[in-house]
């Protein structure tokens, strides 16, 4: 199963990856530092599930995800960001978003989110 | 964000915000909060990032030393005590990452006082934050495990948002 984690911060992205692998989850992953990155990625390599963070440069994780069910592409996407504002949450859910996990997260809560969406 | 947000006020949920974050990401507790200033600490190093409002805005950021930078960014990452020190790339990515997660638990604890607020992206800086005739600096100086950490407020002073 392939993972595209798109943050713009390198070391955000390290610690995704890491917190799914101690999650338990047999991944491989792909990178991205934007959304227009993450765009091209998700067209050439179709990964299982893309986690996004929300504020980036160039292209944002919500346009990301509008340009994604735009084109028809119906991946499975959730956001880990520090944004917790609830109008937020639902419009990242009306767009399609599967989860929404909020920085600092702990290894149980990543568990607890991506079980569902993997199963 | 209106005139009549008391902007010391907010420092707290600052801290708090940060508390959180280094119990829950960075492996540092306790938080103590050893003083407050309305000056800027010198010489600093970190990361801030601008919250806009639909009036004005305020700028929130982590600093510290060096040594302070490299142990929050370790912390993070999650790397023990003894792995060489990180690169300047390497530590501006992680302390803007920092700073980018104390801001969203800032803006959630802070919503009902200031408003919406909309998040900017993260800038490392080098050196003291400098007030003007518009802007002023609130501080919190805290000692985060046994790393001395400075929390950065900037807000328009009294009746010149905008």
């Amino acid at each position: 199963m392939q993972i595209l984690v798109v943050d713009d911060s390198k070391a955000m992205r390290s610690i995704v990856m890491r917190a799914v692998r101690q999650a338990g989850f047999d991944a491989t992953f792909v990178e991205a530092s934007n959304g227009a990155e993450a765009l091209k990625a998700i067209r050439s390599s179709s990964p299982a599930l893309v986690m996004a963070d929300w504020n980036m440069p160039e292209m944002t994780g919500i346009e990301l995800l509008q340009a994604l069910r735009a084109e028809g592409n119906p991946v499975r996407m959730g956001f880990v960001t520090s944004e917790s504002d609830p109008a937020m949450r639902d419009r990242a859910f009306q767009a399609g978003a599967l989860f929404m996990l909020t920085k600092p997260f702990t290894p149980d809560a990543i568990k607890a989110v991506l079980g569902p969406v993997l199963a | 964000m209106s005139g009549a947000v008391d902007f010391g006020a907010l420092l707290p949920h600052l801290e708090a915000a940060f508390a959180e974050v280094a119990a829950r990401a960075l492996g540092l507790d306790p938080v103590e909060v050893e003083r407050r200033l309305e000056e800027p600490p010198t010489p600093y190093q970190g990361a801030y990032l601008g919250l806009l409002a639909a009036r004005g805005a305020i700028q929130v950021g982590v600093a510290s030393d060096e040594a302070g930078c490299q142990a929050l960014s370790r912390g993070l990452l999650g790397l023990p005590e003894g792995e060489p020190p990180l690169c300047a790339a390497e530590l501006a990515d992680a302390l803007c990452e920092i700073a980018n997660i104390v801001a969203g638990g800032f803006k959630g604890r802070v919503r009902e006082t200031t408003g919406s607020l909309a998040m900017g992206l993260p800038v490392f800086f080098r050196g003291p934050a400098q007030p003007t005739d518009h802007t002023a600096v609130r501080v919190a100086v805290l000692r985060a495990g046994a790393v001395r950490v400075a929390l950065l407020l900037m807000h328009p002073k009294a009746g010149k948002e905008g």
